[in-house]
């Protein structure tokens, strides 16, 4: 069963189709979630949600266009809205004078599955930097593809990719200097 | 290389996206010595989690499944277009044909004669009454138009 006639059997309502997606692409969906948040819970989400958005609105996919890049735009701007949403929820609180309690993390609660942020380097990137970065090295994406992925021109595309690239570069430098120093 | 140092500090100095952007297509893209500050992909590509290191989606079939299939099946692309494009189309007809009849209609209004605004035929020739009686007596008729206005005054008087 290749990729047009699994996304036609979703089309038909086909149930074993519809598995068929998400074991295919439920890995790329995870990673792409993980690498910009961070944490397992919130990539589980976005996952769940960009799966269902795609079910939701797989009549306007567009055959022409490769599916990966369209479910990794949805799965990206998901979890560039869990940031934000979180962002807006963290003022609200440091504002209302909650204090947020502290999860346990995820490498703790399931030992042997991919935990918190893959590198606390990519802390140091912005989510836009890290999801241009991300595409880059791992789907070999060019800066015009990311921009459409982020709704951006190709030179903020350019600039985001420049700037998380130099960044990682230069801690990647300064880690190596620590350790032989040490 | 002190070229580069320059475009380096330039790149820093104005925070424009589009200038960056210029700046990196222009010269940093095809700088060997500006490449060799940025990450390569095979390091970048350590730093993140890959899709073969997650197992199978059993447990995100269980959760979204229900879902998903309860929904029944999309209507395909091929199938939606023309239906859609068919109410588009008699959307814009009626519409076309609403503002060709309120125009026929309203432009009929304006033309039909019964304002006073209508054409240059004198005042007095558009009216004609055969009979005015006041207070039981027969009345005299004056109709009055007054000069560069729309306005017609019909007097009617007893006769004395």
């Amino acid at each position: 069963m290749n990729e047009n006639s699994v996304i036609e059997g979703c089309l038909r309502g086909d149930p074993e189709a519809c598995r068929r997606l998400v074991e295919d692409f439920a890995g790329l969906v995870m990673a792409a979630a993980l690498n910009v948040l961070g944490n397992r819970e919130d990539a589980e989400d976005v996952c769940q949600e960009t799966f269902i958005k795609v079910f939701s609105r797989l009549e306007s996919y567009d055959p022409e266009r490769p599916f990966r890049t369209w479910l990794l735009t949805i799965a990206y701007r998901r979890s560039l809205d869990m940031i934000r949403k979180k962002r807006r929820f963290r003022q609200f609180a440091s504002r209302a004078g909650f204090e947020l309690a502290e999860m346990p993390s995820a490498r703790t609660a399931n030992p042997g599955r991919p935990g918190p942020l893959p590198s606390r380097l990519l802390e140091m990137l912005s989510p836009r930097e890290r999801t241009a970065l991300c595409l880059w090295a791992n789907e070999g994406y060019t800066a015009g593809d990311i921009s459409e992925v982020l709704g951006c021109s190709a030179g903020t595309a350019r600039v985001y990719l420049f700037n998380a690239r130099r960044k990682i570069k230069s801690l990647l430098e300064n880690e190596h200097a620590v350790l032989q120093n040490s | 290389m002190r070229f580069c140092r320059i475009v380096d500090r330039l790149y820093d100095a104005v925070p424009s996206r589009a200038f960056r952007g210029w700046l990196i297509r222009s010269h940093m893209e095809r700088c060997e010595f500006c490449q060799a500050g940025l990450v390569g992909r095979g390091a970048a590509r350590s730093l993140f989690v890959a899709p073969e290191d997650f197992g199978a989606a059993d447990r995100l079939w269980a959760k979204i499944g229900p879902s998903v299939t309860a929904r029944g099946p999309q209507p395909s692309e091929h199938a939606a277009a023309p239906r859609l494009r068919l109410a588009w189309a008699a959307g814009a007809v009626s519409l076309f044909v609403t503002a060709v009849v309120g125009f026929w209609l309203l432009s009929g209004i304006r033309t039909a004669g019964t304002g006073p605004g209508t054409g240059a035929v004198p005042a007095a020739d558009r009216f004609q009454m055969d009979y005015v009686r006041v207070g039981g007596a027969d009345a005299r008729t004056f109709v009055y138009q007054p000069n560069d206005s729309e306005m017609i005054i019909v007097w009617a008087e007893p006769e004395i």
